[in-house]
């Protein structure tokens, strides 16, 4: 793993969002953070990579990346209507007395999501043009929080060039989504609310997920506190990547 | 790309907000609980998905403007029907015929799959759900439906039924047409016409009986210079303000009784003078807005729009009489 020098990072948010849960067809559930195939599409959409292009980009040996849930994390089902593919694909097989084809189906949102993210990547000239996106305010598709009604907007915090690694054994206080094979979570005060997901973090070009990692956050956007984990600081924040 | 018709293709960004309200009736009713209003039960806020506003533009531009539309559904009107059959040829063509022929694929993008092909455009004509300026409540109302069943010897007997309606519900939506995406599917300013002609006029046109009663109220679309630039949350920065502020939101009935506070939006507007080619807009004149503490009539906040010069310019959908075909 190469040294991690600047790391850029951004708020992302939207009124909803669903990053759907691969495992789940007939009523689709939706992951709590963006996951790394999510996230990967998001940063895509801002750069204007073309689909199916960008897959590289986002190997797990070309991109560190870390999430913070900024905002309390809630969840809403709203029913949308499918067509339902046994009995065509079309909207024109929809007629009038026949059995319908349409497949009303209950998907989850998250409501008001928000999260901060942070992001090195090893291909510098990526990153700096990621970096004038940001900054300017400028997306070349339209991002999206999982999909594409769920429009997105963003906010450039900055770029940090001193990152600093914590070298620490002892407790400390992580404000990140944390990965649990790689931190030891300690809990010693009462009213977290503490969730485990399994989230892909990587796909191939045959938009297969080649990798699924645990992760551990706060359901309500407090910090955790982890001990025997690499931790960043960045900015006055303590950063796990994933 | 060669035919006459890409000539005035969309080249910038714009940022749309459509506001619409809606008066003991239901914007969008939900398949899976008995067609009653989507409310957010925690926040009282009454949600129409962007299905059913693209819904309305393709139905629009179909019936009134005599579009081809591609996502369609087939009603039994005797020889304009396809077979699927039919329609799976048309598949036949290419993605640029298909593109060519149909008006809301340009605008809204499809993902198509049959055995041989799959074409995927991103649609350069997104919207956000759509959502209540204030807290709705339903009502429910008794009726009675008479079905005109056959050979039925007492045709006065009827089916009780029960309907949720909204009182009023003033919705807003938000979307964006995307430059790049519009190079992808040859989406023209003509097509940016008829969609704001379809949004206007088709939500004004749904005569169903659930949506008999809305009225569009404010358009706005701000077009941008910038290449790969919009504010953002646009929408986000128009607040209902009640005349009565003591009122619950769920008493409002009518338009009368909110103005819409579009300080914040004007301002924003100001900050990003540079950025903005030029703003169009359409307006009921029954609107009310406040601007800086000031009230600001219907067509009258073209002035406010008119920033440093920046060209403004009304739609005119207003005055607009479809013919259905």
């Amino acid at each position: 793993m190469q040294q991690i020098d600047k790391v850029l990072v951004f708020d992302i948010w939207g009124d909803f969002a669903h990053f759907r849960r691969i495992e789940t067809t007939t009523s689709p559930l939706t992951y709590s953070i963006p996951t790394g195939t999510a996230l990967s599409g998001i940063v895509s959409a801002i750069l204007g990579q073309e689909r199916d292009s960008y897959y590289n980009v986002f190997h797990p040996e070309n991109v560190r990346w870390a999430v913070r849930v900024l905002h309390p994390l809630k969840k809403i089902r709203i029913n949308i209507n499918l067509i339902n593919t046994k009995l065509g694909f079309y909207l024109w097989d929809i007629i009038q007395g026949k059995e319908q084809p349409r497949s009303p189906t209950p998907f989850e949102f998250l409501k008001e999501p928000k999260y901060r993210i942070y992001i090195w990547l090893k291909d510098k000239e990526l990153q700096n043009k990621l970096k004038k996106y940001l900054q300017n305010h400028q997306s070349f598709y339209t991002p999206y929080l999982g999909i594409s009604e769920l429009i997105a907007n963003f906010n450039f915090v900055g770029e940090f060039d001193n990152v600093i690694e914590l070298k620490s054994k002892n407790k400390e206080e992580v404000h990140t989504v944390i990965r649990k094979d790689r931190s030891t979570l300690i809990v010693d005060e009462e009213g977290l609310h503490i969730v485990k997901e399994r989230i892909p973090l990587f796909m191939d070009s045959n938009r297969v997920v080649r990798e699924y990692v645990d992760v551990f956050f706060e359901a309500n956007a407090k910090p955790l506190k982890v001990k025997d984990t690499s931790i960043y600081r960045i900015g006055n924040e303590n950063v796990v990547f994933i | 790309m060669n035919e006459i018709e890409h000539k005035n293709r969309v080249v910038n960004r714009s940022e749309l907000v459509f506001i619409y309200d809606i008066k003991d009736a239901n914007p969008n009713g939900d398949p899976m609980d008995e067609n009653k209003p989507r409310i957010d039960e925690e926040t009282g806020i009454n949600i129409v998905t962007d299905v059913r506003l693209k819904r309305t533009i393709r139905d629009y531009l179909h019936n009134f403007r005599k579009q081809a539309i591609f996502i369609k559904e087939e009603t039994k009107e005797e020889g304009i029907q396809k077979t699927r059959e039919e329609r799976l040829k048309e598949l036949k063509k290419d993605g640029k015929q298909l593109l060519r022929d149909y008006i809301d694929l340009r605008l809204f993008g499809a993902t198509i799959a049959v055995k041989d092909m799959r074409m995927t455009w991103i649609g350069p004509v997104q919207f956000r759900f759509g959502r209540s300026l204030h807290k709705v409540e339903p009502k429910t109302i008794k009726g009675t439906t008479v079905m005109p069943a056959e050979e039925k010897k007492e045709k006065k007997a009827g089916t009780f039924t029960e309907t949720q309606i909204l009182p009023y519900s003033l919705i807003c939506f938000y979307g964006i047409i995307n430059e790049n995406a519009a190079e992808t599917t040859n989406l023209s300013e003509e097509d940016i016409d008829l969609l704001l002609d379809g949004i206007w006029n088709g939500t004004k046109n749904l005569i169903t009986r659930s949506k008999v009663g809305q009225i569009p109220r404010f358009l706005l679309r701000v077009v941008y210079k910038e290449k790969n630039y919009h504010i953002g949350d646009l929408e986000k920065k128009i607040k209902l303000v009640k005349l009565d502020s003591s009122k619950d939101d769920k008493a409002i009935r009518d338009i009368s009784e909110i103005k819409l506070d579009v300080r914040e939006m004007i301002n924003t507007l100001k900050e990003n003078k540079d950025r903005i080619e030029k703003i169009e807009y359409e307006v009921n004149s029954d609107v009310v807005f406040l601007v800086n503490g000031e009230d600001v009539k219907g067509a009258q906040i073209e002035d406010k729009l008119k920033i440093d010069g920046i060209p403004v310019e009304r739609l005119g959908l207003e005055t607009v009489k479809p013919k259905e075909k």
